[in-house]
């Protein structure tokens, strides 16, 4: 581990009480280095961003929930980190935005392209059709996005607490059934938060430990996967709880399929409005 | 000064003599000293930590006499050291601090919600242009290239990383103000 990277571990550590041995040496230094006294603020920024985005690890988070957030001041933060995080999500540019064709050919060919736009406007329907068509033959295999390996590490971690997702937008579905348009199975985009809380009611009783991979597709075709969703217990049984993401999810209606090793499959729809 | 602490005036002025002959100097100082000792007593995980401060600056001041004589070196380590004391009787006290059982809890409303999202936005658009690219760079959500992005921010601007994170929190802290600013006005 490099220098640095030391430093900043053993000041995170002690910002989370867990650092006992290198605590007085860090103290004698905050009270007299005014530059490091500024590098503590800034760490404690980190480490409350870091908590909102599940960058902490499962100790790390205990600290965190358990000794960090002793000081209202810093509760106070975490709600502004919280607020940060949606607004830093909404304004971030999408990473690959749609290329403007005559901006991305060589400028010989934009005649050529003004000239045959109907027939490439065909051609591009059909390349997406067939595209479509093989994208949704092939999803079931293919390789995992880093979205998904984020939210793989994501929900792999204890989601048994719901109130600490309560910024979230909630989503609680019971398997096989829509509501009415006003039901709470529809989301509005204006209100999706970076990341949606969703909640599956499973209709049996599963085995402790039986995990779940879930399907989440829209007209037949698969946007997002997650293996290994665990089931937690409730007042009225049990259910499948995941993490997933806001930006997946564009207008339109949406069907989660949840199949257990050892359970059939059930099925859960909710539309985006 | 802080509320709840009784300190004679005469004791306090030679306090802040002591910590700078500039009387402006010095009120910055003491305020330092208070911020880090705050500090100092969360991390061991006191609940009571802005009291525990201004009892150590207390004992400080009703040492002044003493001290103005005969102490050499950084005021600061004195305090340092007078705040261990009163951390380990702390200690022996009952924590009377009652904290809420879930203390990550997020007791917002949706319309509390919107309106701190609607604030922040304000905020956010207020920045300069630099401040906000700088901002929404620094804390761009792919993990995988969080790191690269950031070496990536260093090169580009020359500082290093820590002069980076300050950078960063100079901006967040900037936010935090013109956030509470905006929420109490629409309260």
């Amino acid at each position: 581990m490099s220098k640095e990277n030391k430093e900043i571990l053993q000041i995170k550590n002690y910002l989370l009480g867990s650092n006992p041995d290198d605590s007085e040496k860090i103290e004698e230094r905050l009270m007299t280095d005014d530059g490091f006294f500024e590098q503590i603020l800034a760490f404690e920024e980190e480490i409350i961003q870091d908590y909102v985005d599940g960058r902490l690890t499962e100790n790390e988070k205990e600290r965190f929930e358990t000794h960090f957030l002793i000081s209202e001041e810093r509760r106070q933060k975490l709600s502004f980190a919280r607020a940060f995080r949606r607004q830093i999500d909404r304004l971030s540019p999408p990473s690959k935005p749609p290329a403007d064709p005559e901006s991305f050919f060589p400028k010989s060919l934009s005649g050529f392209i003004r000239k045959f736009r109907p027939a490439l406007a065909i051609a591009a329907v059909l390349i997406v059709i067939i595209g479509g068509f093989l994208y949704f033959q092939m999803s079931a295999d293919k390789p995992a996005s880093s979205l998904e390996i984020e939210f793989a590490r994501l929900n792999r971690g204890d989601l048994g607490n719901p109130a600490q997702y309560a910024d979230l937008t909630p989503l609680g579905l019971a398997p096989g059934s829509t509501r009415g348009a006003d039901g709470p199975e529809n989301l509005t985009t204006r209100n999706l938060t970076d990341k949606i809380f969703v909640r599956l009611a499973l209709p049996i009783e599963v085995q402790s430990g039986e995990v779940f991979r879930i399907v989440l597709s829209s007209n037949q075709t698969v946007i997002f996967t997650q293996n290994e969703i665990k089931a937690y217990q409730n007042p009225n049984g049990q259910e499948l709880r995941l993490l997933i993401p806001g930006s997946v999810l564009a207008p339109g209606n949406y069907q989660i399929r949840a199949k257990g090793g050892k359970s059939e499959e059930f099925s859960y729809y909710f539309s985006v409005k | 000064m802080a509320k709840g602490v009784i300190i004679h005036n005469n004791n306090f002025e030679k306090l802040l003599q002591w910590l700078d002959q500039d009387p402006n100097l010095a009120g910055q100082k003491y305020e330092l000293i208070r911020q880090r000792l705050i500090k100092i007593f969360l991390a061991r995980g006191s609940r009571t930590a802005e009291e525990l401060a201004d009892q150590t600056i207390e004992r400080v001041t009703g040492k002044m006499d003493f001290l103005a004589e005969n102490y050499e070196g950084d005021p600061a380590l004195y305090f340092y050291g007078v705040a261990k004391n009163v951390f380990r009787e702390s200690l022996q006290k009952p924590d009377s601090v009652e904290l809420p059982t879930n203390l990550a809890q997020n007791h917002s409303d949706s319309e509390e919600l919107e309106i701190k999202d609607r604030c922040l936005g304000k905020c956010l658009k207020e920045l300069s242009p630099e401040q906000r690219e700088f901002i929404l760079k620094y804390y761009e959500k792919d993990r995988q290239e969080k790191i690269d992005q950031r070496r990536h921010l260093s090169e580009e601007l020359e500082i290093s990383s820590e002069a980076l994170r300050v950078r960063a929190f100079r901006i967040r802290l900037r936010l935090q103000e013109c956030l509470l600013k905006c929420l109490k006005e629409n309260s």
